[in-house]
């Protein structure tokens, strides 16, 4: 059998590659030369992405939770019960009793199908995934300052920066083949400005290392365009003709000289007038960001300040500029494009929009929900308060990805009815009534949209293993038992479908895929799809600058908890481990949990690297051994998420961006104590 | 040697009968990408194509086999050996690959050999396709003395001439080719073996990528301590690329994987330049840091492998140049190497 | 050994367990195949590799005498996944092995000379094959000392086995890290190199057998040189992440050599020689 080329589904890059299949197997990985992201190279999980597809403990039969555990069923056993209990919760208790989880994992047809069947087949709103947790500030912040909440350029663009700023993101482990552009860039002569907590492995290569208190990034991001604007180094003509509202940022930004934006973040004044001077110097300057930016009560404000700062300084708009949110996975900007949102519908049209309401329910021939729906977040203290009695979770691990884990454990089990639709038995599938066998990106059709907006084509090496199916075809199974039919022979007549009603994806069908996909908005079916965005003008006509202040996280440390958690990722760990942790090589790289501590707070807590430390917060209490390391500073600890038996996120805080809803996964406080 | 002439419209003809006898593994164009592998049709194989981005290792030893299932009962275990006897034929495979299987072969053979490796290369043959010029920007195959040209290693050679291919047997198996589609050869003349050396000649000054590899070597005994494995490794983002890539590079990792009481011992390549690969129980990890692990490598190629088989660890084939994500560039390395 | 396979764990039984300390036991196996377990053989200083199926595999030194036909002994530690479900494991149950592997001690060289010995923890276990060997034929060798050190006096191993290898004639020194408070501890408290103070040996015709964690080897080995040793007849067991045993998957390598194939048992004037020696 030839190779086949398919998309990576780990990190937001999407990689290409081809997947070596011997019988029904898929054997080894080929990297894709010509694709223009990977250009022939991949990371350490790209490499061995095959690695999980076999693994024994895949799910291959429905199962339906018993008295004495799960036990197995058939299809239609399975599927008759859901939609049995399904049916019993919304006529008990309304479709706003039902909640539906779509998954980032998945692909975009896939994400299409799970908020038609929200719409649709169950009648709510209630439809998100995950990147509620992790770029949701992104849409926001972005949709707001320009009208598009993407990224601006393509990540090649990186290479023909002069200035690369990176804000909040661990490149050269989360997003690999990003930072190999960074790296291209310097060796070009471009200069790295990094504002990151941590001394990670990109701070090798920085000209300036922000090493910023956690949560403080609109204090820096104001002090640097204080310096800008009052050296006069703004792009004028560019903040006159393409942008309004720029007397309220400059009053704001006036009350954050340097110095007191040094006090409130930790970083030197000099750093900060060095950063604003540099950023400045280039219309070639590229904003990177990540994690580090979005996920805090004040996520859509630090995006706001990084908008502000792009066009103050007439950073969008142009080559090798612009605004790069790195998407954490594959296919969270697809799972968004598509609608799998409570308040948008495919395309980032809004719920409340009637016009497209209108003409959704034309297509689709049905009423659809006015209200808008729960987000994820909302989703768990709805159901723990009862609000919320059944739920469908698809492709995700809520009990280990979402915050503040026992509680929910807690709503989860506190539903009427659960639903879990995945690849592996998972810490959430456990808690499952009826679960359904998933396949892998190996094992179907589909497309996934990357961080750039590129659409890409996923493509079968293998059929799935035992009796489970794609997610394409239970979703049509479920809603047709359901009373709303759904009948696709294909992925491609699913992406038809989201064409026609979706403007920015109009363009785009299976036929022009082949290659290396297209890049929305591709109005078109002869649009060769765009590069970059805002050239001539924003997509809400001109960007807005939106004056923010700082606000300090939601909380901070104390007495009782004196040190700030950090939670993050590693390189050859992915999310809550369900695919890495069952990939020898990649397990084998980090194979537990790993506090990272600073050397003088090691001192005074006694401990060594390799001893157990007890790490608790408000909510919950974890064990795991510290890793000594001054890549932290002190006061402050790291914990990576990938680990079910040391989970951080029983310590998170559930603090919510009011607008945005994301969690404030990036700073809470903790204790420490040494634990034998 | 005997030498004889196939013509270039003839190739597709030989494809076909060796299709007959062989599974027949040939470059194909995917994507834009060259590839080697299973053809249909004899149509399939791309003539004229760049060196694949991967090596051809994979044919002999694949990036994840079965060593062998087990079934564990009470008190005894059964174990049922895999192995894969089937007959191939590698069609259009570079003089780079070829030196890398020649050491390869040594290192799965010596005093134990390796089954199943062994039961694919001995049912393995080669019909190697001379380079006139450097298949992509990366390769530097005449500073590693493996290239452009063959010389051993393959059973049957085929050198771009102007009336086709000369085609010179080097194995009985070579031979036997030949001599079953000989109505397919013309004899080859004078004027076609002067010209296989003038392009011989010619293709060796195409290389402008050069190496001083006996410098660097020489070097390399020095050097253990230097700078240049900091400077260097500072650039690496661990993804195993280099070792994943490279024709020479065999270190394997062995996993099992059960489902109740059956299961599978699995065999995976596996690359020095990853952090767990030093680590032991316990913890304790004989190569803590990215500069000890990149230091590997290069001393493995460079210096081991001459203790150890008398052969350089590389080939020149320039693969890692091309996937390293962290733009680390061996030639350059090297060439520092032999500077300092 | 050519034309079989190299990979394919033979079946032995696991027919003794005698608990050495709190994490530590030694495992007497039988090859199931009572052809097979006749003609098994070893020389100390070798190696076997254990496999459970479904866990994995690990290499371990053989701990017993190979002048006893019928079974053999290897000694582990709990510390890994494999160690761990090996400890879970009782007497008559099915483990996989292969072997033996490696290079031992040269101990037909030091006969007619003196031999030191110097363990830490369970570097000890690799030694006892040597002290059977000497027990055995006493009067080829010279003076015979053992100075062994372990964490706490309950980490000493083969406590019963000592009285006899000192009624034999071998000297031995003990030492422990600490002596934890209701522990009967008259002996010495320190690392095992404070013991070069106290020991018979002299620099001049000794060969020296060293086993113990890595950080101890090299401390041995230099106080040793900086005593007037000679590097060419101090020999360590290196511990090093293996694979496959034969020398194939890379993983053992230490500059340029298999701790698998060349070793474990290197000179200390090799190691020096090679570039990453002892790390």
């Amino acid at each position: 059998m030839k190779p086949i080329l398919t998309t990576c589904p780990y990190c937001g890059v999407g990689c290409n590659l081809y997947l070596r299949v011997t019988g029904k197997r898929v054997v080894g990985v080929i990297p894709s030369r010509f694709h223009p992201l990977a250009k022939g190279g991949l990371c350490v999980k790209g490499w061995n992405v095959h690695e999980f597809i076999h693994d024994p403990a895949r799910l291959v039969h429905p199962l339906i939770r018993g008295k004495a555990g799960f036990s197995k069923a058939s299809w239609r056993m399975a599927i008759g019960l859901a939609v049995e209990r399904l049916r019993d919760a919304i006529a008990k208790y309304g479709p706003d009793a039902v909640a539906c989880l779509s998954s980032s994992k998945c692909t975009n047809e896939e994400n299409f199908l799970m908020q038609k069947f929200a719409r649709c087949a169950i009648g709510t709103n209630n439809v998100d995934n995950c990147a509620r947790l992790c770029h949701s500030s992104t849409i926001v912040g972005l949709i707001k300052a320009f009208g598009e909440g993407a990224m601006t350029n393509s990540i090649e663009e990186i290479e023909g920066a002069r200035v690369v700023f990176v804000v909040g993101s661990n490149t050269t482990e989360e997003h690999p083949l990003i930072a190999r552009r960074i790296l291209t860039a310097i060796e070009k002569g471009a200069k790295l400005l990094l504002a990151d907590p941590r001394g990670i492995e990109l701070s090798r290569f920085a000209t300036v290392h922000a090493r910023l208190r956690p949560g403080t990034d609109v204090a820096l991001l104001n002090g640097m365009m204080n310096v800008i604007i009052a050296e006069g180094l703004h792009d004028k003509a560019f903040v006159e003709t393409r942008t309004e509202n720029f007397e309220a940022l400059r009053r704001t930004v006036e009350r954050y000289p340097p110095e007191v934006s040094a006090e409130i973040t930790g970083v030197p004044a000099a750093k900060i007038v060095a950063m604003a001077r540099i950023f400045a110097s280039s219309r070639r300057s590229t904003i990177l960001y990540a994690m580090g930016v979005t996920q805090h009560t004040t996520g859509v404000d630090n995006v706001l300040s990084i908008a502000n700062l792009a066009m103050l300084t007439g950073n969008v708009g142009r080559k090798s500029s612009g605004i790069s949110p790195l998407r954490g996975h594959q296919n969270v900007q697809g799972a968004c494009d598509v609608g799998a949102l409570p308040n948008l519908y495919p395309g980032y049209q809004l719920v409340s929009d009637s016009e497209a309401k209108a003409k959704l329910e034309w297509v689709w021939g049905v009423r659809l929900p006015e209200k808008p729906g729960l987000t994820v977040t909302e989703m768990m203290d709805a159901a723990l308060e009862g609000r919320v009695k059944a739920m469908y979770i698809m492709g995700e691990n809520p009990v280990l990805s979402d915050p503040n884990s026992s509680r929910v454990e807690k709503a989860l089990s506190n539903l009427e009815f659960l639903l879990v639709q995945d690849i592996f038995m998972t810490e959430t599938a456990k808690l499952a009534h009826v679960i359904l066998p998933a396949a892998c990106f190996a094992e179907k059709e589909g497309t996934f949209t990357n961080t750039e907006r590129r659409v890409q084509r996923v493509r079968k090496a293998i059929p799935p293993p035992g009796r489970a199916k794609a997610d394409w075809e239970i979703l049509p199974l479920l809603s047709t038992r359901m009373g709303y039919p759904m009948r696709y022979t294909s992925p491609s007549e699913i992406m038809d479908e989201v064409a026609r009603i979706t403007p920015i994806y109009a363009g785009i069908s299976y036929d022009r895929l082949e290659g290396f996909g297209l890049q929305w908005p591709c109005t078109d079916r002869d649009h060769p799809g765009t590069r970059f965005l805002h050239r001539r003008r924003f997509s809400r006509g001109r960007g807005l600058f939106n004056a923010v202040d700082y606000a300090p996280p939601a909380e901070p440390a104390s007495p009782q908890f004196p040190f700030a958690l950090i939670t993050g990722r590693l390189l050859s760990q992915f999310h809550t481990g369900t695919m890495t942790r069952r990939s020898p090589t990649l397990e084998r790289e980090a194979p537990e949990c790993q506090v990272e501590m600073n050397p003088k707070d090691a001192i005074s807590l006694n401990v060594r690297t390799g001893q157990f430390v007890r790490v608790t917060s408000r909510r919950g209490s974890i064990r795991a051994r510290a890793l000594v390391t001054d890549v932290i500073d002190e006061k402050t600890i790291f914990v990576p998420f990938h680990y079910a038996e040391a989970a951080a996120n029983i310590l998170t805080n559930p603090a919510l961006d009011p607008a945005s809803k994301i969690p404030e996964y990036k700073v809470c406080a903790v204790k420490i104590e040494r634990c034998d | 040697m005997s030498k004889v002439i196939l013509p270039t419209g003839r190739v597709v003809e030989l494809l076909d009968d060796l299709m007959r006898d062989f599974e027949v593994v040939a470059p194909v164009e995917l994507g834009g990408d060259t590839i080697f592998t299973h053809i249909n049709d004899a149509e399939e194989m791309a003539l004229e194509y760049p060196n694949s981005n991967v090596s051809l290792k994979e044919f002999l030893f694949p990036q994840t086999e079965c060593l062998f299932e087990y079934s564990v009962q009470k008190g005894m275990f059964r174990l049922k050996e895999r192995r894969d006897r089937r007959r191939r034929l590698i069609f259009g495979i570079r003089p780079c690959d070829v030196a890398g299987l020649r050491y390869l072969d040594s290192l799965f053979s010596g005093d134990i050999l390796d089954p199943n490796y062994w039961s694919r290369r001995a049912n393995t043959k080669l019909v190697c396709i001379a380079c006139t010029k450097p298949c992509t920007e990366a390769c530097f195959c005449t500073s590693t003395g493996t290239g452009p040209f063959p010389e051993t290693g393959f059973d049957l050679a085929l050198t771009p001439v102007r009336a086709g291919f000369l085609a010179e047997a080097l194995t009985e198996s070579g031979r036997e080719i030949l001599k079953r589609n000989s109505q397919l050869l013309e004899l080859s003349t004078e004027a076609d073996e002067a010209e296989r050396e003038s392009q011989a000649a010619l293709a060796l000054q195409r290389f402008k990528r050069r190496v001083d590899i006996a410098r660097a070597v020489v070097g390399m005994n020095r050097l253990f301590r230097d700078s240049i494995w900091e400077s260097t490794s500072k650039k690496c983002l661990r993804c195993g690329g280099c070792t994943y890539v490279c024709p020479t590079c065999y270190c394997f990792n062995v996993f099992d994987r059960s489902r109740n009481s059956k299961g599978e011992r699995l065999r995976h390549w596996d690359s020095c330049q990853l952090i767990g690969f030093g680590r032991r129980a316990g913890g304790l990890n004989s190569r803590p840091s990215q500069i000890e692990r990149l230091r590997q490598w290069y001393y493995h190629k460079f210096s081991y492998s001459l203790d150890q088989f008398g052969m350089l660890g590389c080939v020149g084939c320039g693969r890692c140049v091309e996937t390293c994500i962290g733009n680390i560039d061996i030639v350059q390395v090297l060439n520092e190497l032999a500077r300092r | 050994m050519a034309t079989s396979n190299p990979y394919l764990p033979e079946p032995a039984v696991i027919e003794k367990i005698r608990v050495e300390t709190q994490d530590t036991k030694t495992y007497t196996l039988v090859i199931r195949s009572p052809a097979k377990q006749e003609s098994f053989t070893f020389q100390p200083g070798q190696f076997g590799i254990v496999s459970i199926l479904g866990v994995g595999e690990a290499p371990f030194s053989y701990s017993s005498s190979p002048r006893v036909k019928g079974s053999f002994d290897h000694t582990i530690r709990s510390m890994g996944s494999l160690t761990n479900a090996l400890a879970k494991l009782g007497e008559g149950e099915v483990v996989g092995v292969r072997g033996p592997y490696g290079k031992g001690w040269p101990i037909i060289e030091a006969e007619n000379k003196d031999v030191l010995m110097v363990a830490g923890g369970l570097g000890l276990s690799p030694l006892r094959p040597v002290i059977s060997e000497i027990i055995y034929r006493r009067s080829a060798f010279g003076l015979v000392e053992l100075l062994y050190g372990a964490r706490t006096p309950g980490d000493l191993l083969y406590p019963h086995e000592r009285p006899l290898w000192e009624k034999t004639g071998i000297d031995i020194l003990l030492t422990v890290d600490q002596a934890p408070p209701g522990t009967a501890w008259s002996g010495d408290v320190g690392l095992v190199i404070k013991l070069f103070d106290k020991m018979k040996t002299r620099p001049q015709d000794v060969f020296v057998f060293s086993c113990g964690p890595e950080v101890m080897m090299r401390a041995v080995m230099k106080g040793l040189l900086d005593r007037g040793f000679n590097g060419d007849r101090i020999y360590v067991s290196l511990e090093r992440a293996m694979k496959c045993g034969v020398g194939k998957c890379g993983r053992c390598m230490v500059g340029g050599k298999y701790a698998c194939r060349d070793g474990p048992v290197f000179s200390c004037s090799d190691l020096a020689r090679r570039p990453e020696g002892l790390m």
